[in-house]
């Protein structure tokens, strides 16, 4: 394939001119973007790059995982710190170039390795993607719906943890504690959703978007506090900048992907010269902590194994209705009644569909839903802008919300009968449990 | 001899009952005491303070103690020494308290962006006051409020939450209002859906007085707002709260701080400092859209006492504009985004190969050791199977649930059959899954044989981004206040039970095994085996009473 042996699409042009352009916009559409020259003087592998490329590849990433730090941990500043955080996390993601990872963590040398690094991230983490959520200015109300869903995949810093032994009496103080948490949470939340609904009410007909018809709070912000405001304006602009950048970056992407061939080009795999050399970079994989994963892998399994054997259980029994059921009839009935193979191929076929739904929902990680923006419609308006409704939602959680009081209740049941049994043992005391039995 | 040794943890709050269901919350004391009862007292369960729950209590615990004491003599009855230690080992310690500091932690922190917002939202509601020349008192009012301004630095949880109840009463009484608005408007009568009922215990214990304001649930200002009247109990010190609370600027000075001035307040969200207000709102849009603007002929709709009267938004809200450089730039926005949401970006073949071609070649190029499959994806992966379970979980329950409501003679051959081919689909998935599970535990042992495992410097859990679709819609729409609380609690419920299971899962693993080691019937083995029962089997809302049968000598 030649080197520019398909056409970008449309107005861009392949002209000389193309590929800085695209850089350009890429460079605008990511935080601190380096200039196009930065790009070329990495192809070439001139030193002059690196300390751009590395701090550009550790704010990017740094900036990815955010949100996903255990404990707020502070920046590191000097090179090294952020050279090895690069270092660390493209290595979660599994990136495997040797020559990476030996490159001198002053930074002196390996432009043209860092580009390629960078470009891999690129195509493999949707970079510029990422960063349009991760800036999305908040100019409605909404957020606030999903932001509570995350309460129980918190994960536990064991760091927290006391050093000596506690008494039970401190553990139940604090599950009181998070339950009178739980109800403030609710508390505020019901009073929110009434004020919320409030300053919708009461702004009605005052939003340019007919569609959307009343102000939310950032907005009515603006018009009480105009001084303070001009930051959300200034926000705005910003982003708009950003997302026309992104717009004009994905119609010239082409481009950079065929520059790109062309530096791999340059820099064949499979470097002869690396001479199997120590590989394992002990200083970085130490910072990766599998124990957290491997915790995790030993819960996950746990709850399958448990919805195995309650599965088992559950199949027998069914079963055995299943032919109780197929014997009564035929003894009441002339003809035994069953069901033809066109029939249960029918169900067959639907539960699988079903089942490859369920499945493929597993898949389906929700976004952060930052733009959705909460829309107050009276009942009997039309919906004329495509908004989801609510009431959806509401469905869903019900369902939810019906199978997880299922399951708690059948923990706290399967306790019960563990403690009855225990309660045999206890000699000389009399249990009375609680007076009034559980709903 | 009764095991009393009240461990006082905080009392049962039943946030999800109906207000109907006369909810026995036996006290940590053991006593099946109905103290806790909705409106058990015509004073309102509220006034108690957690003390008074307590004596309440213990009040109880002794008539217990007569009337065993009186009907069985056989029974030995005596409280054991206050503080009965029955201590948990080490590692269980540990791991129960971290989980739990960090449930804790996890709810306090939304709970602080919650307040934020409604912060925010208070002062939207408030009087729109012109501060042409700023009187002494507003100054003064603002004094105050810096005072208790919730920062974030300066403000403790404990104060914030002291704040938060003190302002419950007065905005609740805004609650009531639009109610009753909304359940006019709509012409049916509003029910309750979710009566928040708390024990009388429920008031926090804080150091400021000012905290036992009885703060009614929304449950009950819900029925005011259905036509019951219902006195308003405030304590005499404070007088009763002015009945409109929102459009009236003048409030007693106690209220000051609560009510914030009608200054321009800092928005907590960008922690800025309170500037001297210097216009009024439309003044100010017009400053704003200057840039762009003649005025508009919508503006003519002002009237011209905004620019003198304060007023609030209830009053003059519909005759708000936006400046039109926010209209321009906000307009723009939602254009753009509406642009990248409908183009097809992925579908572009050329650049999609590309992008495969580059990230293909670069794959040739690897040569570090290692699974196909990364460790970003391996927990990525782990996540799924995580939420997988969570979901046939439910498809579980809820094949169950339909093939148990109707009699077993009901159902069909058909709906039969079709819940024995599900069951048998979802056996299969779950032993797929198990396998998944096990090829990603070698691919993590090969990871983590590849270096010393060490706690990370930052801790990070890794995920993979950028892969699914963008976004699918951007509104969300909803009908009345009703359907957003209902939306809201639901979805904090669904949080809360998710968190609740875990914390049961765990404390299931950590306490359990704990039973039964010792020697059965030592006094803090019975402690322990009624504190276990009491959080395992009853949400740690009722508790049992274990009796010492002695014989008689």
């Amino acid at each position: 394939m030649g080197r520019l042996g398909r056409r970008p699409r449309g107005e861009t042009g392949t002209g000389p001119g193309a590929l800085p352009k695209a850089i350009a916009a890429l460079s605008r559409a990511l935080p601190g973007g380096p200039s196009p020259e930065t790009f070329r003087r990495a192809k070439f592998d001139l030193p002059e790059a690196v300390a751009e490329l590395w701090s550009l590849l550790f704010s990017l990433l740094w900036l990815i995982h955010q949100e996903d730090k255990v404990s707020p941990r502070d920046l590191p500043d000097a090179l090294e710190g952020q050279i090895r955080f690069v270092k660390w996390v493209l290595r979660c993601h599994g990136y495997g170039r040797q020559h990476f990872y030996q490159l001198p963590e002053v930074g002196s040398h390996g432009s043209c390795e860092l580009l390629l690094a960078f470009s891999w991230l690129l195509a493999y983490l949707s970079l510029p993607e990422q960063f349009l959520f991760l800036r999305c200015v908040h100019q409605g109300d909404g957020v606030w719906i999903s932001s509570c869903k995350d309460l129980a995949r918190c994960p536990v810093p064991l760091a927290l943890g006391p050093k000596g032994r506690v008494d039970i009496r401190y553990i139940q103080w604090l599950l009181g504690k998070l339950r009178f948490h739980w109800r403030n949470l609710y508390e505020s939340q019901q009073e929110q959703c009434t004020l919320l609904n409030k300053i919708h009410l009461y702004t009605r007909g005052c939003h340019p978007d007919q569609s959307i018809g009343h102000l939310s709070v950032p907005e009515t912000e603006i018009l009480r506090f105009p001084e303070s405001s001009k930051q959300l304006l200034q926000e705005l602009e910003s982003e708009n900048s950003c997302l026309e950048a992104f717009l004009e970056w994905k119609h010239m992407e082409l481009v950079y992907w065929q520059w790109m061939d062309t530096v791999l080009d340059t820099r064949p795999g499979g470097m002869p010269n690396t001479s199997k050399q120590d590989v394992f970079l002990p200083e970085i994989l130490q910072n990766y902590s599998p124990k957290y994963v491997t915790r995790e892998m030993d819960r996950v399994q746990k709850n399958l194994e448990a919805l195995r054997e309650r599965l088992q259980e559950v199949v027998n029994q069914q079963r055995a209705a299943w032919h109780m059921k197929v014997s009564k009839c035929s003894q009441r009935l002339p003809r035994p009644p069953e069901l033809s193979t066109a029939k249960r191929k029918e169900i067959q076929e639907a539960v699988g569909y079903e089942l490859t739904t369920l499945d493929q929902d597993c898949g389906v990680k929700r976004h952060p839903c930052g733009l959705q923006r909460l829309v107050f419609r009276k009942a009997r308006e039309p919906n004329n802008s495509g908004a989801q409704s609510v009431t959806k939602i509401i469905q869903l959680l019900k369902r939810e919300e019906a199978s997880l009081e299922r399951t708690l209740r059948r923990l706290q049941e399967e306790c019960q009968q563990e403690l009855a049994i225990l309660a045999h043992g206890l000699e000389g005391v009399i249990w009375i449990p609680p007076p009034y039995p559980r709903r | 001899m009764l095991a009393s040794f009240s461990p006082a943890p905080a009392p049962a709050l039943h946030i999800w009952e109906k207000p109907a269901s006369t909810h026995n919350a036996a006290g940590p004391g053991g006593a099946g005491a109905r103290i806790r009862g909705r409106g058990s007292t015509p004073a309102g369960p509220r006034q108690f303070s957690r003390r008074a729950g307590a004596a309440g209590v213990c009040v109880l615990v002794c008539q217990l103690q007569l009337q065993l004491a009186a009907t069985s003599p056989q029974l030995s009855l005596h409280l054991p020494p206050p503080p009965m230690a029955a201590m948990l080992p080490a590692d269980c310690s540990r791991r129960l308290v971290a989980e739990l500091l960090g449930a804790l932690e996890a709810c306090q922190k939304k709970e602080k962006d919650l307040q934020q917002s409604l912060a925010r939202c208070r002062v939207l509601l408030q009087p729109w006051e012109v501060a042409s020349p700023p009187s002494p008192e507003p100054a003064q009012r603002r004094d105050k409020e810096a005072a208790c301004e919730p920062t974030p630095k300066d403000l403790k949880e404990l104060e914030l939450l002291t704040q938060t109840l003190e302002k419950a009463l007065r905005v609740r009484k805004g609650i009531v209002r639009v109610q009753s608005e909304e359940s006019v408007s709509s012409g049916k009568a509003v029910q309750p859906l979710v009566a928040a009922q708390a024990g009388p215990g429920a008031r926090p214990r804080t150091s400021n007085p000012k905290a036992c304001v009885p703060a009614r649930p929304p449950a009950t200002s819900q029925r005011a707002s259905s036509g019951v009247k219902r006195p308003i109990r405030a304590p005499s010190h404070r007088g009763r709260a002015p009945k409109d609370a929102l459009t009236h600027a003048k409030q007693p000075d106690h209220l000051a701080p609560l009510e914030g001035p009608a200054q321009p307040c800092p928005l907590p969200s960008q922690g800025q400092v309170p500037g001297v207000p210097t216009s009024t709102p439309v003044s100010a849009s017009r400053e704003v859209g200057a840039v762009a603007s003649k005025p508009g002929p919508e503006q003519g709709k002002t009237p011209p006492d905004l620019r003198s009267e304060p007023f609030t938004l209830k009053e003059k809200g519909t005759q708000l504009q936006l400046p039109l450089l926010y209209k321009k730039i906000a307009s723009r926005n939602s254009s753009l985004w509406a642009q990248i949401q409908h183009s097809q970006f992925d579908a572009d073949s050329d650049v999609a190969a590309a992008k495969a071609h580059f990230l293909e070649r670069m794959k040739k190029t690897f040569d570090m050791p290692g699974p196909a499959i990364s460790p970003a994806e391996v927990q990525e992966e782990v996540n799924r199977l995580d939420r997988a379970c969570h979901l046939l979980t439910q498809h579980l329950e809820e094949t169950l649930a339909m093939s148990g409501e109707a009699a077993a003679d009901s159902l069909s051959l058909e709906q039969e059959y079709r819940c024995l081919v599900t069951l048998e689909g979802l056996q299969a998935t779950v032993d797929q899954h198990l396998l998944r599970l096990q090829e990603l535990r070698e691919a993590e042992e090969h990871w983590s044989g590849l270096g010393p495992a060490e706690s990370p410097p930052w801790g990070l859990g890794l995920r993979v981004g950028g892969r699914g679709s963008l976004w699918n819609s951007s509104r969300l729409s909803y009908s009345s206040a009703r359907e957003l609380q209902t939306v809201a609690a639901l979805s904090l419920r669904v949080a809360m039970l998710k968190q609740q299971i875990h914390l049961q899962e765990v404390l299931m693993e950590e306490l359990l095994p704990l039973l039964g080691a010792e020697s059965p019937a030592s006094p803090a083995q019975l402690a322990l085996y009624r504190a276990i029962h009491s959080q395992l089997c009853e949400a740690g809302e009722r508790f049992s009473v274990l009796v010492r049968d002695e014989p008689s000598v």
